[in-house]
């Protein structure tokens, strides 16, 4: 079935063709939202959204670009909206916490999938790594994940952003520019 | 080249995105510096760092279809964590409000009885030890 089609038959709310979809894109869509969110737990609830937000929305989508720029669109804003609101949310997970065991409300996915033991540099990496990526401004972040994470091209970004190609490459630098500094600094410090 | 140079290009160099000239002055000079190629090889341990991929579950759109019904049953408020939340905190409300009251309460009744007799409340646990061995038998 072509992209065509199937964004057809989802307008017409086949189910079918929405899981043909699902299954198509959902490790594309898991994985854009764990680059952004750095957990599992968070990336699974997020990259349901965006199937969610797909179902709703597809006959908003017109084929101006591909299919697959679309998704990583409605992805990337979907794990930006929930970086922003997650501030708030974790502040009332914290009163939650102190009352109710948290755990019984973790998703499916946590239950099933645990995290393998890493050393205690790769941590130390990872934690760094996400402090640092929290340094930059949001289309920063953004181009960088892209690019370094998901291996897209300039001008795979540009669509996906709506932004020209090189401010593409001038944020890319940046970026890197900014987490270079924080990584030096940090170390320098400790 | 400065240290201060080479560990502001590091990340390109990492890259391999600057002019095969300054790969090769980089690449010399952290031959050289113990203090410059210590900091690259930090770098490029947080930078190198990539997020475990996840892999394609089975489950997924099952899971995927009852968050969708649950949602049109929950249309019109946002969505199924803030129902259960604020239930949750209404809970905690009235669980800290009882807790804040029963406090208050027994502090004021063991007021009371320390006053009138301090012996009391050492009777009052075996009292208590044996209304819970006749409510065991
Ligand atoms: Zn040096």
């Amino acid at each position: 079935m072509t992209d065509k089609e199937l964004i057809r038959q989802i307008n017409n709310k086949n189910e079918s063709a929405f899981k043909i979809l699902v299954d198509k894109y959902q490790e594309l869509v898991l994985n854009v939202c764990n680059n952004f969110l750095h957990n599992k737990e968070d990336a699974y609830d997020v990259s349901q959204e965006v199937f969610i937000e797909i179902y709703k929305s597809s006959h908003k989508f017109k084929f101006k670009s591909k299919l697959s720029t679309w998704i990583y669109r409605i992805s990337v804003n979907k794990s930006l909206n929930y970086i922003r609101n997650n501030k708030k949310r974790s502040i009332l997970k914290s009163i939650e916490s102190v009352f109710f065991d948290v755990d019984t409300e973790q998703s499916v996915y946590s239950k099933i999938v645990s995290e393998p033991s890493k050393n205690l540099e790769y941590n130390e990496s990872k934690d760094i790594l996400r402090k640092a990526l929290n340094t930059l401004a949001k289309n920063q972040k953004t181009v960088f994940i892209l690019n370094k994470y998901e291996d897209l091209s300039y001008s795979e970004i540009s669509e996906i952003l709506n932004i020209s190609v090189s401010n593409v490459g001038v944020l890319l630098i940046r970026a890197k520019k900014k987490l270079q500094k924080y990584v030096i600094d940090y170390y320098k410090n400790n | 080249m400065k240290c201060e140079t080479i560990q502001n290009n590091l990340i390109f160099y990492i890259d391999k995105e600057l002019d095969n000239q300054v790969m090769l002055d980089i690449e010399t000079h952290l031959k050289n510096c113990d203090e410059c190629l210590a900091i690259y090889k930090k770098l490029n341990n947080v930078y190198g760092y990539k997020t475990e991929k996840l892999d394609v579950q089975e489950f997924y759109f099952s899971d995927l279809k009852k968050r969708m019904d649950k949602e049109k049953n929950h249309m019109f408020l946002e969505s199924k964590n803030n129902v259960f939340l604020v239930k949750k905190l209404l809970v905690a409300a009235v669980l800290v409000i009882g807790l804040f009251i029963g406090v208050l309460m027994g502090n004021y009744y063991n007021n009371v009885e320390i006053s009138q007799n301090p012996t009391e409340i050492e009777n009052e646990v075996f009292d208590n030890d044996s209304y819970e061995t006749a409510f065991l038998e």
